[in-house]
Order: C-alpha cells, then sequence, then structure tokens
C-alpha cells in the first residue's frame, strides 16, 4: 500500500463517513416525534443506530470496494484518465492538494477529537478513585461527602453508585430505593459500556451530529431508566425523588449534560408520571429497520463493486 | 490556612496519619512513632511526611521546646468533603463524564415555581390513586 493510496482512502472513508452520518441523522429527526411517542427506548435505539451504523458502514465499504477493486485482476488498465483508488496504484492522489488536504485535516481532526475523549475517560477515572478513596460504603452504595445533591453509577467492568451525603438526606427510604432501581436500570441497559463506545463512534461522526445524537441518547435513557425504577416502584416515588434532589441542588452550577436543567426535570418528571410504554417493541422494529438498511447497503455495494469503484474514481479523481 | 493542595487524596502513609491524628491530638513526632510502631517506620520518615501534611495545610503545629507538637487543621469530615468537591467539580461544571450515568445532579435555573407546579402534578398523581 502507498501514501497515496491512504489519502484515496482516507478521502473516501471520510466522506463517505459524513455523507451517512448526516443522512442517518436526517431520518432519525424526521423520525423523532413518532420515535418519542413511541418510547424512550425506540428514541434511544434510533440515536445508537445513527450514530454507530455511518462509521461501521463506511468502513466496511471501504475496505469491500479496496478488496473487489484491488483484487488479482487489474482494474486499472481500463481507465488512466484519473487517479486510481487502489492499494497499489495510488500514488497519483498526493498530488492533489485537495484530497491530501482533506485527508489530513481529519485524520488530524479525528485525533484531536479522540485525545479529547480518552483525556475526558482519564480525568473521571482519576476523579472516582479519588471520591471512592474517602466515600463511606452503606450496603453496595458509597456515600460521599457533598453540600451538592448527585447520584450516578460509575464503571463498566465493576460498577458502582455514588451518591452524595446531602442526596441521601434529603430522599425518603422508597425515594433512596427508586434512585437505586434508576441507577441498576443503566447496569442492566448496559449503558456504561455502550456509552464509551457512542464516544468513539461520535469522534468519527460528521460535526455537530455526533453530540446531537449523544446526548438525545442520553436523555432518553434517563428517562428510560425513570420508567424502569417507576416500574419497580412507583412512578410518584421516582418523580418526588427527582424534584426533591433538584430542591436541594446547589444553584450556581451551569446546567450541562450532567446537570439537567429546568426543562429536562420537568420533561423527565411529566415522562414518568404518564408512564406508558417504554417503546421497547418499536425498539426492536428500528433494530431490524436499521440492520435491514445497512445490509441492504452493504448488499447493494458489494453486488456492484466494480461499477461503484469506477465511479467513485470517476468522481474523486 | 488551607491550601488547595491539602484537597488531594493523601498516599496510604498520609492517610495513616491523618487517621491518627483525627482520632488524638495534639501529637509529636515520637508520639506518632510509637503509634505505628508495628510497622517499623523510621523516625525521620514520620518527621517528613508529618512536615508534609503541614505542608499541605492538614495539619497545624505548635513548638514545644525543641519539638513540634501536631494537631489536625481541619477535621475528617471536611477532608472527605474537599476532596470530593475538588474531584467532582470540574464533571459538574463540563461535560458528561463518559464512564457515568447519573440520576440527577443539580437542575440549575429551576426556580421555586416550577419546583412547586411538579410537586403538585405528583400530589394530584398520588391522589387519583
Amino acid at each position: 500500500m502507498t501514501l497515496g493510496s491512504l489519502v484515496g482512502f482516507g478521502v473516501l472513508a471520510v466522506l463517505l463517513t459524513t455523507m451517512f452520518s448526516v443522512a442517518s441523522a436526517a431520518i432519525v429527526a424526521l423520525a423523532r416525534e413518532r420515535l418519542r411517542r413511541a418510547g424512550a427506548a425506540a428514541e434511544r435505539r434510533a440515536a445508537a443506530w445513527a450514530l454507530v451504523a455511518p462509521v461501521a458502514l463506511a468502513v466496511t465499504i471501504v475496505v469491500l470496494l479496496a478488496i473487489r477493486g484491488s483484487g488479482s485482476s487489474d482494474h486499472c488498465e481500463g481507465h488512466g484518465h484519473h487517479a486510481h483508488l487502489c492499494l497499489v496504484h495510488g500514488a497519483e492522489w498526493l498530488q492533489r492538494p485537495w484530497a491530501v488536504a482533506l485527508a489530513a485535516g481529519s485524520a488530524i481532526t479525528m485525533l484531536l477529537r479522540l485525545g479529547v475523549v480518552a483525556l475526558r475517560h482519564a480525568r473521571t477515572k482519576i476523579a472516582i478513585a479519588r471520591v471512592r478513596k474517602v466515600a463511606q460504603l452503606d450496603g453496595d452504595v458509597r456515600i460521599a461527602r457533598s453540600d451538592r445533591t448527585f447520584c450516578f453509577v460509575v464503571g463498566w467492568r465493576r460498577p458502582e453508585v455514588f451518591v452524595s451525603s446531602r442526596a441521601w438526606e434529603v430522599l425518603s427510604a422508597t425515594e433512596r430505593n427508586a434512585v437505586l432501581e434508576h441507577e441498576q436500570a443503566h447496569v442492566a441497559h448496559g449503558d456504561l459500556s455502550l456509552r464509551i463506545a457512542l464516544d468513539l463512534a461520535g469522534v468519527f461522526s460528521a460535526p455537530l451530529v455526533g453530540n446531537w445524537l449523544r446526548e438525545w441518547w442520553a436523555d432518553a435513557s434517563e428517562r428510560l431508566c425513570d420508567l424502569r425504577a417507576a416500574e419497580r416502584t412507583d412512578p410518584e416515588t421516582v418523580a418526588s425523588a427527582l424534584v426533591k434532589l433538584a430542591r436541594a441542588g446547589t444553584p450556581q452550577l451551569l446546567p450541562s449534560g450532567f446537570t439537567p436543567g429546568a426543562e429536562a426535570l420537568d420533561r423527565r418528571v411529566r415522562g414518568v408520571l404518564r408512564g406508558g410504554s417504554t417503546g421497547e417493541s418499536v425498539a426492536r422494529r428500528v433494530a431490524m429497520l436499521g440492520a435491514g438498511l445497512s445490509i441492504g447497503l452493504l448488499a447493494v455495494v458489494a453486488a456492484f463493486a466494480p461499477a461503484l469503484h469506477h465511479a467513485l474514481e470517476t468522481l474523486l479523481g | 490556612m488551607t491550601s488547595k493542595r491539602a484537597t488531594r487524596v493523601l498516599g496510604d502513609l498520609e492517610e495513616r496519619l491523618m487517621e491518627i491524628m483525627w482520632e488524638e491530638h495534639p501529637l509529636s513526632v515520637r508520639d506518632v512513632c510509637s503509634r505505628v510502631r508495628r510497622t517499623k517506620l523510621a523516625y525521620t520518615t514520620v518527621m517528613t511526611t508529618l512536615d508534609r501534611l503541614h505542608t499541605k495545610g492538614l495539619l497545624a503545629r505548635t513548638k514545644q521546646g525543641t519539638a513540634f507538637l501536631y494537631l489536625p487543621a481541619i477535621d475528617r469530615a471536611e477532608y472527605q468533603r474537599r476532596v470530593v468537591e475538588t474531584a467532582l467539580a470540574p464533571m459538574f461544571a463540563q461535560d458528561a463524564a463518559p464512564v457515568l450515568a447519573a440520576f440527577i445532579d443539580v437542575a440549575a435555573g429551576v426556580d421555586e415555581g416550577n419546583l412547586a407546579r411538579l410537586e403538585l402534578l405528583i400530589a394530584e398523581h398520588r391522589r387519583r390513586k
């Protein structure tokens, strides 16, 4: 493989990922209201599909085209009018400044985004290790002495629940149970490892699309876990715990994904009280539809790989 | 004055010495040595560690003759509170951390009127049951 061919396939991967990423985001955005009515599980599944599928599809298609287009037969003989998108004859891509700039720019951006994700992950691990050291173990819960009100589950291999002493004080026994059920639901759904996977997928997504989809996924996940907790306790207890924690919170903090603002709180409280379907059956249909779409696209690419390969070469070269 | 470094998590030995100090104070280096005798710590090691804890703002000291008497500058609860605050504050202020799934933290911007409305709604739901 030459450096030129790496640039050529890099350009192709970037263009395909961006195109699929925007297309999948547009599809789920159009279906958002319907998904919202169906339930949080359906929203979650759709957001996750829109994040992961473009990256997986783009990589598979690039590999497929590289194999089919650069296999045993020399496909390059037939067209000498443009740069060859193959592993053997790709040197010409280096002579196209726009291709080199796009490939290099995208590689640097992705490395930077990957670095940010890795840094955030590392900083969180260090912070949690510090809190763990001073937190008191109460059953399965680690109580951290703090005037803030927080409760979270952390760790994808050995999940642990951390609650602030302030949060624990303001909640009744049944509300505490509801909070723990909510956290257990995150563990049962595999949210902690999923979140890492989605963060990584977001690195390769089109700008802004990744953030939007991850926020949507996180918001739907919280609402789904509220409903799961309500199934095991009751909706009013979950809602009441949310309001109590909000009331006991320190108001000087800024809202973020970790700290839901007024609108998010309102949505969660009303959502859990309203109850209804979590949207599991729609989520299954979404998964099947997503898989069908992805497999269908791959099948088309596989069937017309040489022609598609040539078309892409003509378009890009 | 407690320096910012005081809120860092302590090493194992520092933590052990702080535990001793929180249990009983004031203590001289020799007193502390006698309480950690089982692990055969050198006098100089204890002295250096206590001095470091003093520099970090976790211990206060007064001179008695030629020796220093050490005592905690903050209590255990306050120390734990500061460690948690220092560790988690950046995560609360910035973006959601990748390995966390939160039930809720602070509902910033949630006004009292909105909370009261939500409480009424919950009460209404309870009554209807």
